[in-house]
Order: C-alpha cells, then structure tokens, then sequence
C-alpha cells in the first residue's frame, strides 16, 4: 500500500461517517491491488474490470458493518474481493487462463527484448499453474495484491502461519520450475567454496 | 517472536513484478471507468436515506429518537431548524443530482421543458435550438465525467430535440444551421474524447443535425418563405453563373421583388432573402427592380465566392479516430458560415467547473 494503516484507518472512519470523498480515497488506494487479485484469478480483463468495481460497491454497502478491532482493512476488502470471485467462478466456469490475459504494451522495449519477455512471462504462468490452488492464491495475495502476511491470512480466513507456510512452499515450487537457484543455497556454497 | 518471511529472492520477485505489471495491471480507462462507477455508486448511497453510518452512530441516533421532545430550548429548535434546511438542501441536491443527464429525473425534467416550449414557431424554434445546445452540453459535461451512460441520455435527447426542431417551422434558419454546424464541431470532438461505446450516440446525433441542416436549407430554398427584405439576394455569383443564378434568386429573394437576381450568378441568399451574397466578382448587376442589390460587393474579394473553403481545416483536426471521410459528418459547404476554432465554446462548461471526479 501507497499510504500508512493509520492513514487507511482515518479514511475508512471517514467513509463510515459519510465522506464519499474518503471512500474515494480508499479506492484509489485498493483498487489496482484488488484488480491484480481478481485478474490473476478470473483472467479475462473485462471480468476484472467488473469484478473489481463490484468488490468497491459491496464494501460501500458493507462499510457500516467494518469494524476494526485487529481486522486489517485490506484483509477484510480482499475477503470480499475473493467471496465475489468465487461467486463468479462458480456461476461461470470459462476462465481465461492467465496467459491468455491481455498484456499491456511496452514501448520502450523493442521485438527482442519483448520476445524474451513472453517467454518469460509464459514461463511464470506455466509455474503458477503447477502451483496448488492455495499456494497459488497466497502467492496472489502476497506478490501481485501486495497484502501482508495478517492481511492475506484475514483475506482467506487461515493463520498467518499458514500462510507463510504456503508461501515458502510456493516460492520453492517457483524456484525450481523457473530454474532460479534459492539465494540462501547460493550463498551457503559460495561460503563453502571459501573455507 | 516474529515470524520469518518467506524470501522469494530478487529474481523471483522481480519475475512475478513483471508479470504482475504486464498481465495484471489495470489500464488507466479501467480504472477510471470503475472509479467514475464506483463514486456515482457511492454519491447516490450518500444521497439517498441509508447514509454510510458507523454501527455506534446508528444506535446513539436510536437512543435519541426514544426520548421525548419535552424541554427544547430555543436553541435547540434554532438547531433542529438548521438541520431540517439542511436536509432540504441535500434533498434538492439529490433531485439535481438525479435530474442529471442520465439520471432516474433526467427523462421527466425533459418531458416538463418540452411542455413549457412557446407556441409561437418562431419562438418555439428559438427555445427548441436553445434545448439541443443545452443537451449537447450536458453530453460534453458527461464527456468530462467520464460517465458513457449519460453522455449516452444526452445524446439521445439531443437527437431528439433535434427531431422536434426539424418538425417546427419558423425561426431564423440560417442562425440554426450555423448553430447545427457548431454543434457538429463540437459532436466531433466529442467523439475524440468519449470511449467507442458512446461513438453511436455522436453518429446518430451527426446524421441528426446534417438531415436537420438539410431540411432548414431545403426551407431557405423553397420560394416565398423569406422575408423580402433585401430581394434578390443576387450579386454572388460564381463565374459566368449567370443563368444558373438566375434561378436561385429567383427562388430566395422572396416577397414582391421576386424578380430580381436572374443572371447574376448564383446567389448565397438565405430563407430571410437577405443579401449575404458575398464577392459577385463577374456577376454584375442584377437586372431585378432593386439594381443596388445586384452590384458587386466592392468589400470583398473575388476569392470569397468561392464555396466554403474554410470548412475542413476546422473539423478534422478534432475529429480524432472518428474523423473518418464520411459525407454525412462533412460540414456543408453551401450554407452560412461554419464555425471557426474559436466559435466553438458556448454549449461546453470547462472541465474544471465540470466536476470531474477522475483521479
């Protein structure tokens, strides 16, 4: 997030007593995480697009009901955010996987670079896929919303402990099927090397 | 004890960035689009009776409303009062809101205004032009907003006070067909601004006012509907114009002096038989009973007869990706004057008084 808990604190108050500009506030602050979340999940661009606007509406109405009380704000609007698209996965099954998502043009790079990128980009979606749907939904949260650990544990309504250890276990399965060497592996040899 | 991270490393990381930022990231129409929706939604909560209220605020007000309203002071009435103007306010606030192109209002404020339009034709062609540029203005505020849905009500309204304009006769045509044109101007950057699904609107509303602008030219055409006031409307021709001219003065310069105009080429008289005939270079003199009105028009080049060369250059560079060659949205380059880039300014508020909402 762009702005501080405290700063999100005083704008949901705010929007609770009424201030539609607050609430505005708030959008602007959730509304590209949460559209990366619904992206990732549903893959079509049209369907986030719904999705995501459909996520602010329900908090609007839902807001009164908010009460802080340890609850991360970003938790709880993510809650929602995945309630409306298990909703809309279950009423439409034809989901565009996510490297049928459309890309965002590049104009700075030119077809080589761009080339590459694909492949890249492929390659991560291909290791996302071999991911378990938890896994995959924590890396989702974690990477692409950007939420904390407490905020995707609020989101998917499991311990913070339990996140992470989908995490770590993600992360691993990334690693090996995108070939990245773990940091801490390549450290502690580059040390053994050295004695 | 805290909790250890799980580190994807840097090359992880920056891989699912960018995937992040190329696949996922929303463009900025989208999120426009959903904050535009989103801020209506949420105006229209705010303006309605369910208020966005803290779950304490909801019971302190239900706390209060139990007691009674024994023991009010003066103050307290001054400030119950205050409150009620207040609610009054918000209240009108939301039937503005509403009334709103687009809006649950919009359709009934229209019907109301078409109800109050003068009886008189001229009159009532006056009001009725007056009612297209305030339509064509709500659309370009909506434009402004962002919100395709009014942009879309306006349009349609505009379309439609267009159709109720072609039906009344009467009226200065050749103010409404310049008006018309500066309303095209206008249609077209329009449609350089609003997203493809508002284009229809602009289109249906551009075929509007060309069939509109046909049928007050056609009405300037036909004989005896102007005014006599300058006969003949002769004096314009274009080169060696001259029998074909003789018809067209013939058919505008209305009233008693009809006759004026045959050979002087074709003149650019107008429904009012006004003499706005420019250049006549090798017209001459009409031979009509008003001999002044068939002189050539020493102010003026030769050039100036030309037909409307200035049309084009003021319409296309706004048109955007909607500027395609089409006939129909082409200016009319026989009738009065087309607006230049500076005319076309009055139906529009600024996008700064348009209360945009985008981030």
């Amino acid at each position: 997030m762009t702005i501080d808990d405290d700063a999100i604190q005083r704008l949901v108050e705010a929007s609770q007593r009424g201030d539609p500009e607050a609430f505005g506030s708030l959008f602007d602050a959730y509304y590209g995480p949460v559209y990366r979340y619904v992206a990732a999940r549903v893959g079509r661009p049209s369907d986030a697009e719904d999705l995501a606007q459909l996520v602010f509406v329900k908090a609007l109405e839902a807001l009164p009901r908010y009460e802080s009380r340890g609850v991360p704000f970003g938790g709880w609007l993510f809650k929602l955010a995945r309630n409306v698209v298990i909703d809309h996965v279950r009423t439409r099954r034809d989901t565009a996987p996510l490297d049928l998502v459309v890309e965002r043009p590049h104009p700075a790079e030119g077809p080589d670079e761009l080339a590459v990128l694909r492949q890249e980009l492929e390659s991560v979606a291909f290791a996302l896929r071999r991911l378990t749907p938890e896994q995959r939904e924590a890396i989702e949260l974690r990477f692409f919303a950007g939420l904390s650990a407490k905020e995707a544990a609020e989101a998917m309504g499991r311990q913070e402990g339990t996140i992470r250890g989908l995490q770590f276990r993600a992360i691993a399965a990334l690693r090996r099927d995108l070939g990245i060497q773990d940091p801490a592996e390549t450290l502690s040899r580059a040390a053994g090397t050295t004695r | 004890m805290e909790a250890v991270e799980p580190l994807a490393g840097e090359e992880l990381e920056r891989m699912l960035a960018r995937f992040a930022r190329v696949r996922l990231e929303p463009s900025q129409g989208q999120a426009r689009r959903a904050r535009t929706a989103v801020m209506d939604h949420a105006l229209r909560h705010l303006d309605g009776a369910s208020v966005l209220l803290a779950p304490d605020a909801v019971s302190a007000g239900a706390a209060r409303r139990r007691r009674a309203f024994g023991g009010w002071g003066p103050r307290r009435v001054g400030v119950a009062f205050a409150a009620a103007s207040m609610a009054g306010l918000m209240l009108g606030t939301s039937v503005f809101a509403a009334s709103r192109a687009g809006g649950p209002l919009y359709e009934s404020r229209l019907a109301l205004e078409s109800l109050t339009l003068p009886a008189d034709p001229a009159e009532r062609a006056a009001a009725q032009l007056a009612r297209a540029d305030a339509r064509l203005g709500e659309a370009v505020e909506a434009g402004f907003r962002h919100d395709d849905n009014a942009v879309a009500a306006a349009l349609e309204a505009y379309d439609q006070a267009l159709e109720d304009l072609s039906a009344t006769s009467g009226g200065a045509s050749d103010e409404m067909i310049a008006a018309l044109q500066r309303h095209r101007t206008v249609l077209l950057q329009l449609a350089a601004q609003v997203p493809s699904t508002a284009t229809n609107g602009i289109d249906l509303a551009l075929s509007s006012s060309d069939r509109v602008i046909d049928r007050l030219a056609e009405a300037g055409d036909e004989p005896g509907t102007g005014d006599g006031r300058k006969p003949g409307g002769a004096g314009s021709g274009t080169n060696g114009g001259g029998s074909a001219g003789g018809g067209e003065g013939a058919g505008r310069g209305a009233g008693p002096a009809v006759g004026a105009g045959n050979g002087a080429g074709a003149g650019n008289g107008n429904a009012n038989g006004e003499d706005n005939g420019n250049g006549g270079a090798n017209g001459g003199g009409g031979n009509g009973s008003k001999p002044a009105t068939g002189t050539p028009a020493p102010t003026e080049a030769p050039a100036a007869a030309t037909p409307r060369p200035t049309a084009a250059p003021t319409e296309k560079p706004t048109a955007g990706p909607h500027a395609t060659p089409d006939p129909a949205r082409s200016p009319k380059p026989h009738r009065s004057a087309p607006p230049s880039a500076s005319s076309v300014e009055t139906p529009i508020r600024s996008p700064s008084t348009a209360g945009s909402d985008a981030p």
